[in-house]
């Protein structure tokens, strides 16, 4: 591939400048310090490989302008050209590759152009200056096998590799990832295998726990069996003084005398009995006496007893005295409110009519029903009345319609043309005509008109403003000249002007219009002349004086267009009119019709109302407005009448109440039993009387009752003491013989000696039951006498003692146990609320995700190191040959013979050295600095051909690469160059003239391209 | 009408695995899901009502039973005690009669298999009660059938087989005590409530029914989705319904997010937090713990590439947008499984170092001694004694080989054609 040509848009300082390469071999730029060499470089570089992914835009700035970036112009080696060209974006600016006009789309094509090779192949072996050959003495190993290989970044992609897969893991370091995790691991593993141990203690404390459990509850169980076996020696000890008593009260009872019964507690009983016998006695004197007194006083006579007889008549009386005062009072008002009211239902039938009487006013049906019924013939009376009104109404309107209708008729009949009563349409169809045939009149008109002033114009006289004019301006034009001098040909030329003009005008008035316009006058007169008459006969059948056609122009033909469309809405007007009348007059037909109809039914309503009237027994005359007041006044009387009769019925009640009393009092009065002072007059005094003397009765004999049953009963108490002091007597003697004798003295000795036999038994008992109780009942007293009988009192005390001290053991011993239990419940609280175990199988196996995780990572490291270097030292064995090869030849030829081979290791041993005539082998390091620089130079040229007979032959450009080399040097690598020119192109960048001429000297096929100054 | 709880494999206080560098709220929350799945349960059981529990196997995780786990699960046996359900167990690989703790107590409606097979009446006293047959494994290692001296049934009462076996062929789980539908069917049983296999599957539909539960919580990666127990109804006619329920307290995940269509890291993040909140809704209150495999080809593998840690980094910010809400959501692992975008076939085409290089792993991928010569190279880790008992083989497989070289390749062209790339 060679370079054909440079187009810089903008790029450092130049700004669309095109570098045109001839098609030479050689090219060298020439020009001094900041004449933009090394911009040239730099832009093919960019151009092929792009710009660097990070400020791009300060990468050789478009200083002058343009838009930053260019194209390069390319011929491949088989002879295609191509057009890269890239500006700065994205990604290092998008690169667009063109060939005959066409986008090129392959990236293998692309790729294979630009040598299969990166930015920094190009930059280290093809584009190089005198600092990139330098550069190598610093890891020239490195540098040359990765930019040989085509994989600059191998070096740093080999030591990125380890660094990171070392900091993973390495066998020895104790620092790195896997070493911390592995480390932790361990730790947590020591951990979980002590926290395993956890389960078996938990089930061994528990166990314990149960133990410890079931001997307190032994321990329990003895301490209440002591305790209670103490309590009951205890009961032994306490009850020994009670068990000896017992014993001598029993043989005290055994040696008694009293044999067989006697009564219970004689002496109190003896004495109780003389005492209630004494006290009876006494008590039936006082009765007897009472009873006495009783019979003398019931046996008394009573005065006016006859009354007795009379009770029920005189309790009536009692209870009705008020009441007949009341009654003697309120009869004479009574009875003049009677009359009263009786006046006032007279005058109530009075005002109904002279043929109403109590009866009739009763018979009338005033229930809600006939109210109902009254209030119905109310509504629809009146909504028959109301429909009759609305029908009246309608039809005062419909009659004044009519009437305005008829008026509208006759007006408009008035105002017709008779004369146009037939052909209005007509006519206005003619008018339209006229108006017509007036424009066409019109418009042949003025086209006659138009035509003869074309035919006067032809005789009118020639134009000579246009020659005046153009004389005028020659005129001016030679004035101009002369004033100013100017050349002669500008008045020459004016004249000559002048002259065409003349011509011009005076033979270019050729017989214009040589038509007949004379002919085409003739013509048009002849139109307007048809359409006059045309227009003539419309208007005489519209009845237009025909005197002067000319004069019925548009306005007049207006005005008959608006009488005729007056005449025609008067037809109209008068059409409605009388269709309206038409309506209206139906109308009111029918209004009328309506009116009879209703009339009828209100008639018929009416005579329905009177029979209904009559069948309620009401007068016919009513109207359904009036019934209303009617009624309420038999209301009225009704509730009158009623009144009337309620005050008959109380003056009947309050006479009838009086007499019944005054008979009652007199058939008192009249019996001659009583005594009554019956001098008054007045009925209330005597009954008065009455009363008074029946209260005294009533106590009298209330009294004699009293005494009477006081009697009965004092003889009934009589009896029951006589009885009850001969019942006493009796128990008196049953006692006495009971206890074997008849003298109450003999008996009181001989219930002594009872009662301290009795004395000696009950303590017997107490005792006995004392025993009992401090056994709390448990034991019948033939067992416990057995219990006290098998034990002595010193072996209670005995076995007291050895119990305290059993107990005192074992009150010793609870702490202990219950201590132990505590801690072992707590013991077990702790195991169970410790979760730590937990917490570290959950961070073990977080720390496996993460040793899993590392070892992956670490794996593939290691793997894509080792597959990177066996690829290495693949490539070189197979591919190192040809470079070493090349290099040779032209580290021999460049060093002139004096060193004839160059030797590299490959794999792990990459050392580089050279072999000189006299078969000594040189490592880099012991050459001189201008025989290393050689070497270099020929390792590039080596890389540089093997590259290219693997592919695409890239051009070389150097920047002052020979500068270190002395004249004879230099010499021998610009012949080196020359002979590198051979096959590829080579673009040489300096500064120095003799540069220049060594290539010029050198070889026929160099081009040098002078750069100014920028 | 008879009605059951069928539950197994419910690993009391195992540890979550396949996650790393946990935020300690959440590892706590981790640390007690197996025990919140085991409380679910047991309120299951007392809701429902249900005359019986039957788990099996596997209730602890490893032959060391934890402490806080065996305290627990009697807790929960003596709490259905206290409601009057039955509880059957039987014992799996995970809990071998062997290991399990004579000290453990279960209160007397607990009912656990011995190593022989065995059929109890869920009601004693009752004629007609359904019968659960069951056997537990004496020792870890069981790899015969244990239907062999199974004990038929043909009776009227419904029975239950209660087992933990590995039903045909299943390459995830290990196979112990291995049996077949046909196998089952021939005991009798109505129904079969299996255990070990993790994830809930129906193997039978009728006669008999063969289900396994699967686990009451999901503890790994691969074990994603809602986890629980059936619900079976058994009506007169022995008829069966059953009902999933899920009782896992906390759910995996796992997010496959292709790169191909994004750009920048901060797209992933977009498309990855949308992810994340779709999963959380679909979780149904709980919390998630989700894995990321990132794969496919594009550029953001070279983003991803270009700095050591940034999986690190794009996980620890997700996680700080979820980990502190409640119900939270913790992504355990990023797996970056992206390449590159490099177009390989053209690289190989390429006459430089490039191309020899890929030519050159093609040819080692087709290297028959491949997983030895890597297994070499990866010796000084995989063989350190120190890390060998925590590693498992990386290249168990020549799949695993194949892969690795992919990495490996991956890594190294990441390094070459960065330039290239530049380039444009």
């Amino acid at each position: 591939m060679r370079i054909k040509s440079l187009h810089i848009d903008g790029f450092g300082i130049y700004r669309d400048q095109s570098f045109p390469l001839p098609e030479h071999s050689i090219t060298v730029f020439h020009g001094p310090n900041e004449a933009g060499k090394s911009t040239v470089l730099e832009f093919i570089r960019m151009v092929l490989f792009g710009f660097p992914r990070r400020h791009a835009e300060q990468h050789y700035p478009a200083l002058a302008g343009g838009r930053h970036g260019g194209r390069v112009e390319i011929l491949s080696d088989d002879g295609q050209c191509f057009t890269f060209e890239r500006h700065r974006g994205p990604h290092g600016g998008q690169l667009n590759v063109r060939s005959d006009g066409q986008d090129v789309h392959d990236l293998a094509l692309i790729a294979r152009l630009r040598g299969d090779l990166k930015a920094a192949d190009f930059q280290a072996i093809l584009a190089f200056d005198l600092e990139s050959l330098k550069g190598l003495d610093g890891d020239i190993t490195s540098a040359f096998y990765s930019a040989g290989i085509g994989a600059t970044q191998l070096p740093t992609a080999l030591k990125n590799l380890e660094d990171h897969h070392k900091r993973i893991y390495t066998q020895s370091g104790r620092k790195q990832k896997v070493a911390t995790v592995l480390a932790t691991l361990t730790t947590l593993d020591t951990q979980l295998r002590k926290a395993e141990g956890q389960s078996k203690e938990y089930r061994s404390t528990r166990r314990r726990l149960d133990e410890l459990a079931a001997a307190i509850a032994t321990t329990d169980q003895t301490q209440d069996r002591a305790r209670r076996e103490r309590e009951e020696r205890c009961r032994y000890q306490k009850a020994w003084p009670t068990w000896v008593e017992l014993q001598d009260i029993q043989t005290q009872l055994s040696r008694s005398s009293i044999q067989g019964g006697f009564p219970d507690d004689p002496l109190i009983r003896l004495d109780n009995l003389e005492t209630h016998i004494a006290e009876n006695e006494d008590n039936l004197k006082q009765i007897r006496l009472k009873l006495s007194d009783a019979t003398g006083s019931a046996n008394r006579p009573i005065h006016n007893e006859a009354l007795v007889e009379e009770d029920a008549r005189c309790k009536s009386l009692t209870e009705r005295r008020k009441s007949y005062q009341d009654w003697c009072r309120d009869l004479p008002t009574q009875k003049g409110l009677l009359k009263k009211e009786e006046a006032a239902v007279a005058e109530l039938l009075q005002a109904l009519g002279s043929d109403w009487n109590k009866e009739r006013v009763g018979s009338v049906d005033l229930s809600l029903t006939a109210r109902d019924a009254i209030e119905g013939w109310k509504e629809r009376l009146n909504a028959l009345q109301e429909t009759q009104r609305g029908i009246d109404q309608e039809l005062s309107r419909l009659d004044q319609a009519c009437q305005t209708a008829e008026h509208a008729l006759a007006h408009a009949q008035d105002k017709l043309n008779p004369d146009l009563a037939d052909g209005l349409d007509d006519k206005i169809a003619l008018l339209h005509d006229a108006r017509q045939c007036w424009d066409k009149y019109q418009k042949a008109k003025q086209r006659l008109e138009a035509l003869e002033d074309v035919a006067n114009d032809d005789t009118a006289l020639p134009d000579h403003r246009f020659p005046m004019v153009g004389v005028g301006v020659v005129v001016a034009l030679l004035m101009f000249s002369f004033v100013l001098d100017l050349p002669w040909y500008v008045p020459g030329g004016s004249l000559a002007l002048l002259l065409l003009l003349l011509l011009r005008w005076q033979f270019g008035k050729s017989p214009k219009d040589t038509s007949p316009i004379a002919d085409r006058v003739a013509t048009a007169s002849k139109l307007v002349d048809e359409a006059r008459r045309s227009y003539g006969k419309v208007l005489a059948a519209l009845d237009v004086s025909l005197k002067d056609v000319d004069r019925v122009d548009l306005a007049v033909l207006d005005q008959i267009g608006e009488r005729l469309n007056e005449e025609r809405k008067l037809r109209q007007a008068l059409k409605t009119a009388m269709t309206d009348l038409d309506i209206q007059q139906k109308d009111r037909t029918t209004c009328r019709d309506q009116r009879d109809q209703q009339q009828c039914d209100i008639d018929a309503a009416t005579d329905e109302w009177s029979t209904w009237l009559i069948e309620q027994g009401l007068p016919r005359t009513l109207r359904v407005d009036t019934v209303p007041e009617f009624v309420a006044k038999i209301e009225q009387g009704r509730t009158a009448l009623t009144a009337v009769k309620a005050r008959k019925d109380r003056i009947y009640g309050i006479q009838k109440g009086i007499d019944e009393y005054e008979d009652d009092v007199k058939a008192v009065a009249d019996k001659k039993t009583i005594s009554l002072d019956v001098s008054q007059s007045d009925v209330g005094v005597t009954a008065d009387q009455i009363i008074a003397l029946r209260v005294e009765v009533q106590t009298a004999v209330r009294d004699r009752k009293a005494m009477t049953a006081r009697a009965r009963e004092l003889t009934i108490e009589s009896k029951t003491a006589e009885g009850k002091v001969s019942r006493l007597e009796k128990r008196r003697d049953e006692l006495l013989g009971a206890g074997g004798t008849t003298n109450p003295e003999d008996f009181r000795v001989k219930a002594k000696e009872f009662m301290d036999y009795q004395q000696a038994t009950a303590t017997r008992d107490t005792l006995r039951k004392t025993l009992r109780a401090a056994w709390m009942g448990w034991h019948d007293i033939d067992v416990l006498e057995k219990m006290f009988l098998d034990t002595t009192i010193d072996e209670v005390n005995d076995e007291i003692t050895r119990l305290d001290s059993q107990l005192q053991e074992l009150r010793a011993l609870q702490p202990v146990q219950r201590e132990e239990q505590a801690e072992l419940a707590a013991k077990l609280q702790r195991l169970l609320s410790d979760e730590d175990s937990s917490q570290w199988r959950a961070q073990r196996e977080e720390l496996r995700e993460e040793l899993r995780a590392l070892a992956r990572q670490w794996s593939t490291l290691v793997v894509a190191q080792s597959l990177l270097e066996q690829a290495r030292t693949k490539y070189e064995e197979e591919r190192q040959p040809d470079v070493v090869r090349h290099a040779t030849t032209w580290f021999e030829r460049i060093s002139n013979g004096r060193y004839k081979n160059i030797l590299m290791g490959v794999g792990g041993q990459r050392e580089i050295s050279v072999v000189d005539r006299a078969e000594r082998k040189k490592a880099p390091d012991q050459l001189s600095r201008g025989t290393r620089d050689q070497l270099y130079l020929a390792l590039r040229f080596g890389l540089i051909q093997n590259i290219g007979d693997r592919g695409e032959r890239l051009p070389v450009v150097v920047d002052e690469v020979l500068v270190n080399c002395d004249p004879a040097r230099a010499k021998v690598v610009v012949d080196a160059f020359v002979e590198l020119a051979r096959t590829t192109q080579v673009l040489v960048l300096t500064c120095h003239p003799w540069i220049v001429n060594l290539f010029k000297a050198a070889s026929q096929d160099v081009e040098v391209v002078e750069m100014a100054s920028g | 009408m008879f009605r059951f709880v069928h539950a197994a494999d419910l690993h009391l206080d195992s540890s979550f695995t396949g996650i790393r560098n946990t935020h300690p709220d959440v590892g706590e929350i981790l640390r007690q899901a197996t025990f919140e799945a085991y409380d679910n349960l047991i309120k299951l059981c007392i809701e429902r009502e249900v005359d019986a529990l039957l788990i099996a196997g596997d209730v602890f995780d490893g032959a060391t039973h934890s402490l806080p786990g065996q305290t627990k699960f009697e807790k929960g046996l003596e709490r259905l005690h206290k409601h009057g359900i039955r509880t059957f167990i039987c014992h799996g690989n995970h809990d071998p009669l062997n290991s399990w703790d004579a000290g453990l107590r279960i209160p007397d409606t607990a009912h656990r298999f011995g190593s022989e097979p065995s059929c109890v009446p869920v009601y004693p006293d009752s004629p007609t009660s359904p019968v659960v047959c069951g056997v537990s494994y004496p020792t870890k290692e069981v790899r015969k059938t244990l239907l062999g001296d199974f004990p038929s049934r043909d009776s009227k009462q419904f029975t239950i087989g209660l087992l933990h076996a590995s039903v045909g062929a299943d390459s995830a789980h290990g196979s112990y005590a291995p049996c077949t539908i046909e196998e089952l069917a021939a005991v009798g049983c109505d129904y079969w409530a299996l255990g070990h296999v993790h994830t809930r599957a129906v193997k039978h539909q009728e006669n008999p029914c063969v289900v396994y539960s699967g686990n009451t919580q999901g503890r790994h990666p691969n074990e994603t989705g809602a986890r629980g127990v059936y619900v079976v109804d058994v009506d007169d006619d022995h008829h069966i319904e059953m009902e999933f329920v899920p009782v896992d307290s906390v759910r995996w995940e796992q997010l496959h997010v292709d790169i191909q269509d994004i750009t920048s890291l901060l797209d992933l993040d977009e498309r990855l937090t949308q992810m994340v909140d779709g999963l959380r809704l679909e979780a149904e209150g709980r919390s998630l713990v989700y894995r990321i495999r990132l794969y496919g080809r594009g550029h953001l593998h070279t983003l991803l590439a270009e700095t050591d840690n940034s999986i690190d980094e794009l996980r620890t910010q997700l996680n700080e947008t979820w980990q502190g809400q409640r119900p939270f959501a913790w992504c355990g692992e990023i797996d970056d499984k992206t390449r590159s975008e490099i177009d390989r076939d053209q690289l190989r085409k390429r006459t430089d170092f490039i191309g020899d290089f890929l030519k050159f792993t093609e040819e080692m991928s087709q290297d028959q001694n491949l997983r030895n010569s890597l297994k070499e190279e990866l010796a000084p880790l995989f063989e350190n004694s120190g890390a060998k008992r925590y590693l498992n083989q990386i290249l168990r497989t020549e799949a695993d080989a194949k892969a690795l070289m992919e990495a490996a390749e991956d890594a190294a062209l990441d390094l070459l054609v960065t330039e290239d790339r530049d380039a444009g």
